[in-house]
């Protein structure tokens, strides 16, 4: 038994009732290394993964790794400074600046056992895009993409509605999100490359992955966990609130059943988008702050509010673990896991109110 | 406009609101003391002597982030004729301009323990940010692209001095259009609210590009692609607003600011089409104009432009602003 207390908080979060979980496993968090005196280390991320009980989290890391000398470098930290029954997987990154990363080299570094994961932010230029698809086919990679078009998503705050009207926010149009699955997927037919789409938040372009789907490509998409709980009605009720500054930014309520469904269906899974986002990058402006959410602890026992654990399961872990080409997890007995999360409980109420403590088993 | 509260009648009438950060957050109460209290400051502020003791010993901090003329003085003269002492900042020669963040700036500011701040910035929400930061009342004099509730509160109030309505009467009856670069425009958001309010009907059109989609879905209007629409259908409207195009925040959506002109100015020609169907139809503009573009010089000069009448009326409805959140903080 592994007694874990957040090295981050001092939350006296009251949790009772029991679950047993496969580990789970997060295709997309975010991490800086070295981290800022004031940003998550990538022990800070380790602890809270275990905590939320994550037992396979692929890291995004900034800054990117593009060859070898950085994936050794970040692997050594990620070693050195992580915690036992936690694997942290680093994403290379498919496009250094606007140059192809060195994909092939980066890869060398990386133990063979360790899946191979591409991470492709959004991008202008889709014949780079096309070779670092390429790419990563050639080395038997997965690609975790963030679909949107760079200059429609730029600066957008909220997505394009009645609520980004009304509030005077920045916005981008579904079609920011849509015309990017619908590129990626077009160069997954020409390049036979595996894509992940991470972070869909519109109804358009789960539309879109589902047709992919449907043709037999090889594609596959998550949700981030907050888009799951909140939609833009919270930008209504916590006016300009940099905590609800997200990236892709928050789903209309129309979006956000979709999303609900589709994971109920089994057509997406369940990515996290964990980013700690400092103090000082969250007391700006709302079209300054730094988009992101601290979710590695709030995932399981917010959406266990949204879905049964049947659900979860699978969404959280069998089939992240299947794209990653992994075993899932071994069972993790969670000896209190709170059940009544209120949905705005996962962004506001983890943070100064006291101390988290859960008790993990693992087998 | 009638219902004028004198000095001597300024009872403990209440706003609802600490802040005047957006006109949603207003009731219609609210939009009716402001109106009769600014009424009563704008006969002050046609005497002799325009100044009143109401709020001598009060401070009132002006926080300008963002260019401003007609704004900055008129709150300026507002607090002044109160008698209230100004601490006034602007970003320039700041040290906002040295990398200070919005939030420091208003922690320095809220050291020097002001009563009211006035705070015009670029980002939507910066009056809710510095609301829960700062003790004293926040008074949005413009947010990004969100809101300008006291130029939409001077807008209505210039309105119901020329048609001579009272302050129950409101807008009733009467119809306005506002032209121009509506997505953009935290002018047009607050008058979007605030004349509904009050009872007129608000017709907006402009360029495809700065007519978001979602429009009609988030405010009580009707939207039009075509400026002669907008005007002259259904027996034209009472009054024009015309906003300018924001060259400083994008791209003009037209060719040329002739071509602009031509397709949605109010040309001396359109306004004696609206003339001709309505002979006492007014014309408002927020400032600055911008003659030849949106709005024609014969027009902006023209006895119905209430454009003046607009930067005149401005300081009375400031004035009320500052007294009436004074009082609701038990300053005044």
């Amino acid at each position: 038994m592994t007694t874990m207390a957040s090295e981050l908080d001092d939350d006296e979060t009251t949790i009772t009732a029991g679950a047993r979980f496969p580990g789970l496993v997060d295709m997309h968090c975010h991490l800086r290394l070295p981290p800022r005196p004031d940003e998550q280390s990538e022990r800070g991320l380790a602890a809270e993964a275990h905590v939320g009980g994550f037992r396979v989290v692929v890291v995004h890391i900034t800054p990117a790794i593009v060859d070898r000398i950085s994936m050794t470098s970040a692997q050594q930290a990620l070693q050195h400074h992580g915690i036992e029954g936690v694997t942290l997987l680093a994403a290379v990154d498919g496009i250094a600046g606007d140059e192809l990363a060195d994909i092939a080299s980066a890869f060398g570094a990386a133990p063979p056992s360790m899946p191979r994961v591409v991470r492709l932010p959004p991008h202008k230029d889709t014949v780079l895009v096309r070779r670092v698809l390429e790419t990563a086919r050639a080395c038997d990679a997965l690609v975790i993409a963030e679909p949107l078009d760079v200059t429609m998503a730029e600066g957008a705050v909220a997505f394009e509605g009645p609520i980004a009207t009304r509030l005077g926010l920045a916005a981008m149009p579904d079609a920011a999100e849509s015309i990017a699955v619908a590129t990626l997927t077009e160069l997954v037919r020409v390049t036979g490359a595996r894509v992940h789409f991470a972070g869909i938040a519109t109804g358009r372009g789960l539309a879109l992955v589902e047709t992919a789907l449907s043709e037999g490509l090889d594609v596959s998409a998550s949700v981030h966990a907050t888009h799951l709980l909140l939609d833009d009605t919270a930008l209504l009720a916590h006016r300009y609130d940099t905590r609800l500054r997200l990236h892709p930014p928050l789903p209309r309520a129309s979006d956000r059943s979709m999303l609900v469904e589709a994971v109920r269906r089994g057509i997406v899974t369940i990515s996290t988008g964990h980013r700690w986002v400092p103090q000082r990058e969250r007391d700006l402006e709302i079209d300054k702050a730094t988009p992101g959410a601290r979710m590695l602890m709030a995932t399981l026992p917010a959406l266990r509010t949204v879905f049964d654990d049947s659900v979860l399961q699978e969404a959280l872990s069998l089939r992240p673990a299947a794209l990653l080409g992994i075993v899932p997890p071994a069972p993790v007995t969670f000896s209190d896991v709170p059940v009544s999360f209120a949905a705005t409980e996962a962004l506001f109420g983890l943070r100064g109110r006291g101390r988290l403590i859960q008790r993990i088993d693992d087998e | 406009m009638s219902d004028a509260r004198s000095l001597d009648d300024m009872g403990p009438e209440r706003l609802s609101v600490r802040h005047l950060r957006a006109i949603e957050e207003l009731t219609r109460p609210d939009v009716d003391l402001l109106l009769s209290t600014a009424l009563g400051f704008s006969e002050v502020n046609a005497r002799a002597l325009k100044k009143v003791p109401t709020l001598r010993g009060r401070t009132v901090a002006l926080m300008f982030f963002e260019n401003s003329t007609r704004t900055r003085l008129s709150f300026e003269l507002a607090a002044k004729r109160l008698s209230a002492d100004t601490l006034s900042f602007s970003a320039t020669g700041s040290s906002v301009a040295k990398g200070e963040t919005l939030l420091d700036t208003a922690r320095n500011i809220e050291a020097m323990r002001p009563d009211m701040v006035v705070v015009r910035h670029a980002s939507s929400g910066a009056p809710y940010m510095l609301s829960r930061v700062m003790s004293g009342a926040i008074i949005n004099a413009g947010d990004g692209q969100h809101e300008h509730p006291t130029q939409a509160l001077l807008d209505a109030f210039t309105l119901m001095v020329r048609w001579q309505r009272s302050v129950a009467e409101g807008l009733q009856g009467k119809t306005i259009a506002i032209v121009g670069d509506i997505g953009r425009s935290r002018v047009a958001r607050s008058n979007m609210l605030l004349l509904p309010m009050l009872g007129a009907k608000v017709r907006v059109a402009g360029p495809a590009p700065m007519l978001p989609a979602a429009l009609s879905q988030s405010f009580p209007v009707e939207v039009f692609a075509d400026v002669d629409d907008a005007l002259l259908s259904g027996g034209g409207v009472d009054a024009v607003m015309m906003l300018r195009i924001q060259k400083e925040r994008s791209q003009s959506p037209m060719g040329s600011d002739a071509d602009y002109a031509h397709a949605f100015g109010l040309t001396g020609e359109r306004f004696a089409k609206l003339r001709r169907m309505k002979p006492d139809a007014v014309v408002l503009h927020p400032g600055p104009i911008n003659r030849g573009v949106e709005i024609a010089s014969e027009v902006a000069d023209d006895a119905a432009s209430l454009i003046l009448a607009q930067t005149e009326n401005g300081i009375a409805i400031r004035m009320a602003t500052l007294y009436l959140l004074a009082l609701q903080a038990g300053h005044a």
